[in-house]
């Protein structure tokens, strides 16, 4: 995006002191106190601190790293790094319970990121490990999964029919003895949501890691993490998502062909809207480098500029939280707006209206029941 | 450091007052008066800082809404680590305050292996008391803390696994029910105890500020020496077990709250400790024979 394109005022967030240190990790080396504590609190109400501790390392420049800073970075380091311990084991014994299941078993998000050594995983804190398979096998890769001992989180026969008939993946699936939580998906997108991408297509298109499981393939691995972030996601202290597409374009971006091939994918499964955004606000908060010819070809899929402003004005007061004193005079009932507001667009997207009155008054008054008892 | 009470109590109802207790670093605010004054009692000769510091953990003490601060007044925290805490009456302020401080070190320090134990040291010799609630171990550590060793932790053992050295994390005892008279009793002094927080959870709950001399070391750090596993049975005969190395090790990693998360390291530093310390389980049935048979360990094992 040229310097005039860019959105003009200076909607907080730009000058917040972690985005700076996102963007440019050297002045890690630089920071006072103050900045330090701007930064790791900022850093730990988005889990990022673990990414700090590996942009300074990668580096070079973690020696230099107040003692204290060390410190409290290395916590996040090694919590951040057990987690992937744990989900690169639970992709082992999910593995191991889908022996004999031969069809594609494609790993999404962080496992994959981490399976594939990739450089949004440095650092990158993963909770659950995400699997997609095929729809018609559902059934007896979740029947693998019992036998394995594997359970459903307890969930009310509501809850279990919304996920079996509406949503996106099977309830979440734990082993007793491990905790972690696995997510079987069949698609990137509840069923009922306004974009459906053609699942076929990517699942077709993904590629073999280690004879047993498969990621998608590069450019389908960055469509699904906008489609998460920009469709289905809250928004709401979102910036992790961004820095992991602002990764992968920075990454992928270097391979011949990689943005022919996205830009026909992205219009192939009629994701030029989300595309859109990511790449407005990759380049806004973390100066990603995107090519001018594929700006060109995402404005196309802009909304109307009352929309864009909208969402610009939501996304800038949300992507990043309150500091501790980061001198941004904010207002908390603008941000109460915008945090709202991008809740019902993420519910308004996800289905349609009258059956998200359904779902939103059975959760209302199930809440109102449960305080009760 | 500030020294000023009236400094501190600002700093403590508004932005927060920096307290450093071992290596780690803590903003407390606390918008309670009363809480306010239990806090500064039991935290007094703490180490207070208004200069800049980095900070570790964040913890803030204050009322959901105006219903709750001020018609029934309920103390809620926020550690900003994923807590859920149940919110306390005004008048349990303080549990809310300490439930609050041993969930960010539980949770977030990663550095050190992590001991659900009580730690002293004497003469550069390092005790690490490891035990289940109920055992005796902060009564015991207490005790031998006002007997001449030197304080650490009632609760959480901090071990650098690169160096294998003990740091001290100094927070004030956690005394229950019985073990709150037997202190007292053992001191012959109140001034260091908190007020006594009937009808918690866990019965009567008391504080007890470690002495002043071991909060001043609070910096230096030990090598371990001996592990003893205290068993407390009110009408048992007192008894002294030695542990074997594989015995040792293991109940060593069954003691740690962090040892899967650090890993290997973890286990080096485990594995160290069980060789070269000694260790026993003791069986007692009051203060004086548990810090007699401490004593009588070290004397026979460590010259």
């Amino acid at each position: 995006m040229s310097k005039k394109n860019r959105p003009e005022k200076n909607l907080d967030g730009d000058q917040n002191l972690l985005l700076q240190v996102l963007r440019k990790p050297q002045i890690m080396g630089k920071l006072d106190t103050q900045g330090w504590n701007q930064v790791l609190f900022d850093a730990h109400i988005l889990k990022l601190r673990a990414r700090l501790a590996h942009d300074a390392e990668t580096l070079g420049i973690w020696p230099a790293l107040p003692e204290k800073v060390q410190q409290i970075l290395t916590n996040a380091k090694i919590d951040t790094a057990s987690r992937q311990r744990k989900i690169m084991w639970e992709m082992n014994r999910v593995g191991r319970a889908l022996y004999d299941f031969k069809e594609k078993v494609i790993l999404v998000k962080g496992a994959a990121y981490i399976a594939r050594n990739l450089r949004c995983a440095g650092g990158r804190d993963s909770v659950d490990l995400d699997i997609l398979v095929a729809k018609k096998h559902l059934d007896i890769v979740e029947n693998h999964l019992f036998l394995a001992g594997y359970g459903s989180q307890t969930l009310d026969d509501y809850d279990q029919q919304y996920y079996r008939e509406w949503a996106h993946e099977l309830p979440p699936l734990v082993h007793p003895s491990r905790l972690v939580e696995v997510d079987v998906h069949h698609t990137i997108l509840q069923v009922t949501n306004k974009l459906s991408p053609k699942i076929d297509l990517m699942i077709n298109a993904s590629q073999e890691l280690d004879g047993q499981f498969h990621t998608l393939c590069n450019e389908d691995m960055l469509l699904h993490s906008i489609v998460h972030q920009f469709v289905d996601g809250s928004l709401k202290s979102s910036l992790r998502n961004l820095l992991e597409q602002h990764d992968m374009i920075e990454e992928f971006g270097e391979k011949p062909g990689f943005w022919t091939n996205f830009m026909d994918r992205a219009e192939a499964l009629k994701l030029g809207r989300p595309v859109f955004y990511c790449l407005r606000y990759c380049e806004y908060f973390l100066n990603t480098s995107i090519p001018d010819d594929v700006m060109v070809w995402a404005k196309k899929y802009s909304p109307g500029r009352g929309v864009l402003k909208l969402m610009d004005l939501m996304v800038f007061r949300t992507m990043i939280p309150f500091g501790v004193s980061d001198g941004v005079k904010r207002s908390k009932w603008t941000d109460f707006l915008s945090t709202n507001g991008l809740y019902i667009r993420s519910h308004w997207l996800r289905m349609p209206p009258m059956m998200l009155f359904t779902h939103l008054s059975r959760k209302f008054f199930r809440r109102l029941f449960r305080r009760q008892t | 450091m500030v020294h000023d009470l009236l400094s501190i109590k600002r700093q403590l109802a508004g932005p927060g007052l920096l307290m450093g207790v071992g290596p780690i670093m803590t903003r407390i605010s606390i918008k309670f008066p009363s809480v306010r004054d239990d806090f500064l009692h039991i935290y007094k000769n703490y180490p207070l800082y208004d200069g800049p510091q980095i900070i570790d953990y964040y913890l803030s003490v204050h009322a959901k809404n105006v219903y709750r601060r001020y018609l029934r007044p309920q103390v809620t925290i926020n550690t900003l680590m994923n807590d859920d805490f149940v919110p306390l009456p005004e008048s349990m302020g303080l549990l809310s305050v300490e439930m609050g401080m041993n969930w960010q070190v539980a949770f977030g320090c990663k550095t050190h292996v992590l001991f659900h134990s009580g730690v002293v040291e004497k003469n550069g010799i390092g005790l690490i008391i490891p035990a289940i609630s109920g055992s005796g171990k902060s009564t015991l550590s207490a005790g031998l803390a006002y007997d001449g060793w030197r304080f650490f932790s009632d609760e959480f053992g901090m071990l650098d696994a690169q160096t294998g050295d003990l740091f001290p994390y100094p927070r004030p005892v956690s005394l229950k029910n019985e073990s709150i008279a037997v202190m007292k009793d053992w001191l012959g002094n109140d001034e260091p105890f908190s007020r006594e927080f009937e009808g918690t959870p866990k019965g009567t709950i008391c504080y007890l500020r470690p002495p002043a001399s071991s909060l001043e070391k609070m910096h230096e750090p030990v090598k371990p020496r001996v592990v003893i596993h205290p068993v407390y049975s009110p009408n048992a005969k007192s008894d002294i077990k030695p542990l074997t190395e594989t015995m040792a090790f293991f109940r060593l990693v069954r003691s740690s709250a962090n040892y899967g998360d650090i890993g290997a390291p973890a286990f080096r530093a485990l594995a160290k400790i069980a060789k070269e310390c000694v260790s026993f389980e003791i069986t007692y049935s009051s203060l004086e024979e548990a810090i007699r048979l401490v004593n009588k360990i070290i004397d026979e094992n460590v010259e």
